[in-house]
């Protein structure tokens, strides 16, 4: 139904009336609750991944990217709408998130490749530098500015509020690899700007995760006068950075050895990854994401697994990701972007104007691609569950303010959600790197990993259908 | 770390402990029914107690979706035999036993418990009807893994392997009269009404999402509107107190009816039967609690002993009744002893719903009937199949490499 010339308009009637089926079903039963918990949570996901990917496809005329139309049914379904799904429902389906993120890790690690790395070396490491000598200070300094519209930095001293207005710099420059790799999925997108946006989006995680440490070690004696300059957080990061690359080597070797000798059900041990793994290496303080990032990496550059693996992870993301964003969209606090949204859209906007200029400069520094010249901003705009994750790390390390600081970033990453994807893909749509080639249409014997049709894919490396992603 | 991670992580160990238990064969790694993994549970459960109860009780929402997933696995390829349609006669004949095993179990146990325990006279008809259909089915699993394994050919291979298939519906069908006609006090709907939603539901979502499977088979976008249509389905099923078994199953059949991509669900579903089944069986043999009340373990015996009886009158009919089984031994019917994912689904279908003694009791009698049937079923259907000679000697030793293409193999099959 998606893409090519099998859609109708009968097929999307057919669609919006099983949508509106659908909706009403679970607005009966959410009107007379019964049940545990548990039995509520089996119905909401059922009914986001249905409705999502009804959603989906019924708003794909409008040429939004399925990402946005997963965003809005959660927001639809969610809490603060229609109450489809209940608050309890929508933490416990959190549950979702590591899964999700550690399979965007792998697929990010997968989709780069050595060859493309050397070729785009230049470029995102002009880029990398000047998003963080130019974006994050100007991000800062409209930040110091704002002051007036932000209750709690009236609280601050001057100097605090240069720490936190850092701090908030570095999360500016943070991107979203799932929303890239999501759009990227959907889009079947080819051609130089794909390549350059994947290789920077995903080397930026590690990038970020380093200077937004430093930021943290310089900006905390700003913001607690009591604390002291202390460069343990950055060995700390080191010993982290370093253990999550020497993990995730490990993990990829393991991974191609096991495709290599065993190969049968890989989606159960991407799962295991995926829950297990991730628990793992977030006891051990490891960076998760790095960790399963230089595994997928490792699996495509240092074997001959690179293809079959893709595929496999590409197939169970298809399932998660609709999961991972309804979710996140029945997350959304709607209330709360009602009461921040003046400043929230300027802290947006002033993100976002910074990010365009930033890459235009960079492109032109670096002699990119025309293409990448003119929209590699495009893929800059979106965040999503990194930016998250470093806002909570700010919420504990400054329990005073940490709360409001909190509050305002998810609703700053609230609009760059919505907004974001939207421009990644009239970004690629315009570069003219979107695919018009339809998603594989039948099981074959390669989507069971114990066919004999699958061996002979793994051991000579013939790749599947889902090399349309790659670079 | 999370239940799930906890449950994933044992479930590995429990992949990885198959290749020590089992060898390789046409049907893969394990033992036929796959109650290595019902064992296995038992001892990270209440043996050892590496699984407690509240790990236990929070991977409820697995062992609904997976009961419910296996039931829509049955659903969608039911009445078909190598996609091939099964014919009358068999169907008949398979209905036929599944309902004569679950009358002589339910009348013998309900006249037996009043001497065992005592119980208000409803619950002593559900705990008797819930025994009963968790012993009643002959697994398919069992059937085709001894006819590929020693690549068994002829009519009564035929016969047997179309039985096994149509025995399922009458179990999957009993679960929603007893679950219905035994309403929780929070029940949302009368009975009678909760019987006919719980098929209802499932023949509805079946045709919604046969429609928005539409003309054109798009794998990605099938896999998800399936699996949505599905949890929810199961999650509806559940919350409103109904059999998911039944619900789903309807929805399998339903789907495999109204859907002109039939095939191709099946070939996408069926690979996810194994990764599905076996947390479903990790789960039940650490949920199965023998020492409730010393009865349990009394009733499952007593339960597996009437299934045997049955099973072997079963035989005796056939016998007399259809021509390809004139020829077999006397003792035919224990070829039909083998129990296995779905018996063990109703256990666990029933240990949810009717947590207790009853829950206890019906899930230990599917313990034990998987448990029986692996050391009787699968030798006695090899004995008689060679003696009706649709095995060669020559096959009686498996092929010592496998190279199967599963991906043909029907759902409900253990790959």
């Amino acid at each position: 139904m998606s893409g090519g010339g099998g859609k109708t308009q009968i097929s999307h009637a057919v669609m919006a009336v099983a949508l509106l089926l659908l909706l009403g079903l679970m607005w009966l039963t959410s009107r007379g609750q019964h049940g545990l918990d548990h039995e509520a949570l089996l119905a909401a996901l059922g009914f986001l991944l249905l409705a999502g990917t009804l959603a989906g496809e019924l708003l794909e005329p409008l040429r939004l990217p399925h990402l946005t139309a997963y965003l809005f049914t959660g927001l639809l379904a969610g809490p603060h709408v229609m109450g489809l799904v209940d608050h309890h429902a929508v933490e416990t389906m959190t549950f979702v998130n590591s899964l999700a993120l550690a399979l965007i890790a792998l697929a990010g690690g997968a989709e780069l490749r050595i060859e493309t790395l050397r070729k785009e070396l230049k470029s995102i490491s002009i880029a990398n530098a000047l998003h963080i000598i130019i974006g994050a200070p100007t991000v800062a300094f409209v930040f110091y500015l704002a002051r007036p519209m932000i209750p709690f930095a009236q609280q601050l001293t001057s100097t605090a509020l240069l720490g936190v207005a850092f701090l908030w710099g570095a999360i500016a420059v943070s991107r979203s690899p799932a929303a890239t790799l999501a759009i990227l999925s959907q889009t079947r997108a080819k051609g130089p700007l794909t390549n350059n946006m994947l290789a920077f989006v995903m080397l930026s995680d590690a990038v970020v995760a380093v200077f937004f440490a430093v930021m943290l070690v310089i900006a905390r004696p700003m913001i607690d006068p009591t604390a002291e300059f202390s460069l343990q957080g950055l060995k700390d990061l080191g010993h982290e950075l370093l253990g999550s690359v020497a993990v995730g080597t490990t993990m990829g070797l393991l991974l191609a050895g096991y495709m290599r000798m065993i190969g049968a059900q890989m989606q159960l041990v991407l799962l295991v990854l995926g829950f297990v793994l991730w628990e793992v290496l977030q006891y051990l303080h490891f960076d998760t994401l790095l960790t399963f990032l230089v595994a997928g990496f490792v699996v495509q550059n240092l074997s001959n697994q690179g293809p079959a693996f893709l595929h496999a992870v590409e197939r169970l993301s298809s399932v998660v990701f609709v999961l991972f964003f309804t979710s996140a969209g029945a997350h959304l606090d709607l209330p709360l972007l009602g009461k921040m949204w003046p400043v929230a859209l300027l802290l947006a906007g002033s993100r976002a104007a910074v990010s365009f200029g930033t890459s235009k400069f960079s492109s032109w520094l670096a002699n990119d691609h025309p293409m990448v010249k003119k929209w590699a901003w495009s893929s800059l705009i979106s965040q999503a569950g990194m930016t998250l994750g470093l806002v909570i790390i700010l919420e504990r390390s400054f329990p005073t303010f940490g709360k409001d600081l909190r509050s305002l970033g998810i609703a700053t990453i609230a609009i760059n959600e919505m907004i974001g994807p939207v421009l990644f893909k009239l970004g690629l749509d315009r570069a003219g790197e979107t695919s018009t080639s339809p998603e594989p249409t039948r099981p074959t014997n390669e989507d069971d990993p114990d066919s004999p049709q699958s061996e002979r894919s793994r051991s000579s490396s013939i790749p599947p259908a889902s090399q349309s992603v790659n670079p | 770390m999370t239940s799930i991670a906890h449950l994933l992580g044992l479930l590995l160990l429990a992949y990885l402990g198959t290749f020590l238990v089992g060898t390789r064969s046409i049907r893969g790694f394990g033992l036929s029914s796959s109650v290595e993994y019902v064992v296995l549970g038992f001892l990270l459960g209440p043996v050892l107690g590496i699984l407690d109860q509240a790990s236990i009780t929070s991977f409820d929402p697995l062992t609904h979706m997976a009961i419910g997933w296996l039931a829509l696995l049955v659903g969608l390829d039911f009445g078909h035999l190598k996609g091939i349609r099964v014919r009358l006669r068999s169907g008949a004949a398979g209905s036929l036993i599944a309902l004569g095993t679950f009358a002589l179990l339910f009348a013998l146990l309900w006249l037996i418990l009043p001497w065992l325990v005592s119980l208000a006279p409803r619950e002593r008809s559900v705990l008797a009807a819930g025994v009963a259909v968790a012993c009643t089915e002959t697994t398919r699993h069992a059937v085709r893994w001894v006819v590929e394994r020693y690549r068994a050919k002829g009519p009564l291979s035929r016969l047997l392997g179309e039985m096994a298939d149509i025995e399922d519906m009458i179990p999957i069908l009993a679960c929603a009269w007893i679950f219905a006609f035994n309403p929780a006090p929070d029940a949302p709907l009368p009975p009678f009404v909760s019987a006919l939603v719980s098929l209802g539901l499932g023949i509805g979502i079946g045709l919604v999402t046969a429609a928005l499977l539409g003309r054109e088979f798009r794998l990605d976008e099938s896999w998800r509107l399936l699996l949505g249509a599905s949890l929810m389905t199961i999650g509806l099923s559940v919350q409103a107190k109904m059999s998911p078994l039944t619900t789903m199953f309807a929805m399998g059949v339903t789907l495999s009816i109204s859907s002109q991509h039939r095939m191709e669900i099946i070939a996408m579903t069926a690979p996810t039967e194994r990764a599905v089944l076996l947390p479903a069986l990790l789960i039940a043999g650490a949920r199965l609690n023998l020492t409730s009340s010393s009865i349990v373990p009394t009733i499952a015996l007593i339960a597996v002993s009437i299934r045997l009886i049955a099973k072997f009158f079963a035989g005796v009919g056939l016998r007399r009744l259809i021509p390809e089984a004139r020829d077999t031994p006397p003792w035919m019917g224990l070829s039909l002893t083998s129990a296995g994912g779905l018996a063990m689904s109703i256990g666990l279908a029933f240990h949810l719903r009717f947590p207790g003694l009853l829950g206890d009791t019906v899930l230990a009698s599917a313990a034990a009937a998987t448990l029986l049937g692996e050391f009787i079923g699968p030798p006695s259907l090899r004995a008689v199949l060679l003696r009706s000679g649709e095995i060669s000697s020559a096959t009686l030793t498996p092929p010592p490499s496998p190279a199967p293409n599963l991906s043909t193999s029907s759902p409900g099959e253990t790959p």
